[in-house]
């Protein structure tokens, strides 16, 4: 895979076959899952996620070709992630531009019912009550609040390492609680 | 970031040191540079791929659950103790609550008809304790009728007055 300076694989050169259709479909029914998670994870927002999924596949058209066939949805991962630096870029300056108002502001959301199964919900609410408090409590922190590790160990009082491996230990149970343990 | 790591190392990772980087860099928690090492090696990294799915997929569902909806979970043997005393608290004050209702009356109910409705009034419960399928053996010296004798003496029939309505004379 070959890429421009921006992070993004290049376009392929003029008369360079692109993907078929339907080898794009079967990428897409795939992976499009891990995609949108990770959009989502990585956003905290179902409605951005979305979008930049869309953007993601985008590319995989024009560019896909260039993607290794075993590496295809780290390639995916990569693009979603350059799709969602871009869009911060953009949205900083439009930010700027409108004296602060976030760009999406007024949007209706997309609830995230729609984006994560229920199951999925239950399951890794259950694990979260099972915590320890100490482990719960950061990740609390983390995720609902928005806090860094560092703000949560002044916070707690704790060594930032601390911090850390209680985090580190809560997502290895969560983890395996979704049964993604490796 | 204090702990030490190599997101620029391909396919030296333990599961779990990679699954821990993986976490980081979705949380979005790597400097720059570890941010860019990370980017540059999922095209080939194939593992490190399998590991940011694992970890979004764990951090996109904990994102879906809205704040403080998580209740810490309660052992089953304190959680089962708990809802046993609550019952039995409610239990209690229901039938402190009820208690007038509930009493039970202390011997035949008594009404202000005079002794032919006290005496009925026994034959009716006497009917209602002994119900008629338990005839009475023929050598039981029995009056059917038969009052107590503390009832006769709590209404003054106790032999020194007749069953029927006095007549007040003139």
């Amino acid at each position: 895979m070959t890429e421009s300076g921006g992070g993004q694989p290049d376009r392929p050169a003029p008369g360079q076959p692109r993907l078929d259709a339907d080898h794009v479909q079967a990428i897409y029914e795939r992976w499009h899952t891990d995609v949108r998670r990770f959009l989502t994870a990585t956003t905290g927002d179902a409605e951005l996620a979305e979008e930049l999924l869309q953007a993601t596949f985008s590319r995989l058209v024009e560019a896909g070709h260039a993607a290794r066939p075993e590496s295809v949805r780290g390639w995916l991962f990569k693009v979603a992630h350059n799709e969602l630096r871009l869009w911060k870029r953009r949205a900083a300056t439009h930010a700027r531009w409108l004296g602060g108002a976030r760009a999406r502001e007024g949007a209706a959301p997309v609830p995230w019912e729609e984006a994560i199964r229920g199951e999925e919900r239950a399951l890794i609410r259950r694990a979260l009550a099972d915590l320890p408090p100490d482990q719960r409590q950061v990740v609390e922190a983390r995720i609902d609040h928005g806090k860094s590790f560092a703000v949560i160990a002044a916070e707690q009082g704790l060594p930032l390492g601390t911090v850390l491996t209680r985090m580190r230990l809560a997502l290895a149970k969560l983890r395996r609680a979704l049964g993604e343990d490796e | 970031m204090s702990e030490r790591f190599s997101p620029a190392a391909a396919g030296d990772d333990r599961p779990a040191d990679l699954d821990w980087l993986a976490d980081r860099f979705v949380l979005g928690e790597l400097s720059a540079d570890e941010e860019q090492a990370v980017v540059d090696r999922l095209a080939t990294d194939d593992a490190l791929a399998a590991a940011v799915a694992r970890s979004s997929r764990v951090i996109a569902a904990l994102r879906a659950i809205p704040p403080a909806s998580v209740e810490p979970a309660t052992p089953a043997s304190s959680r089962t103790r708990i809802t046993v005393a609550a019952a039995a608290v409610a239990a209690a004050l229901a039938i402190v609550a009820c208690w007038p209702w509930l009493a039970p009356r202390s011997g035949p109910p008594v009404a202000d008809g005079g002794p032919r409705e006290v005496v009925r009034l026994w034959r009716q419960a006497d009917e209602s304790v002994w119900p008629e399928e338990e005839p009475l053996a023929e050598d039981d010296p029995v009056d059917g009728d038969a009052v107590p004798d503390w009832m006769l003496a709590a209404v003054g029939l106790d032999g020194t007055s007749s069953l029927e309505p006095r007549v007040q004379e003139n």
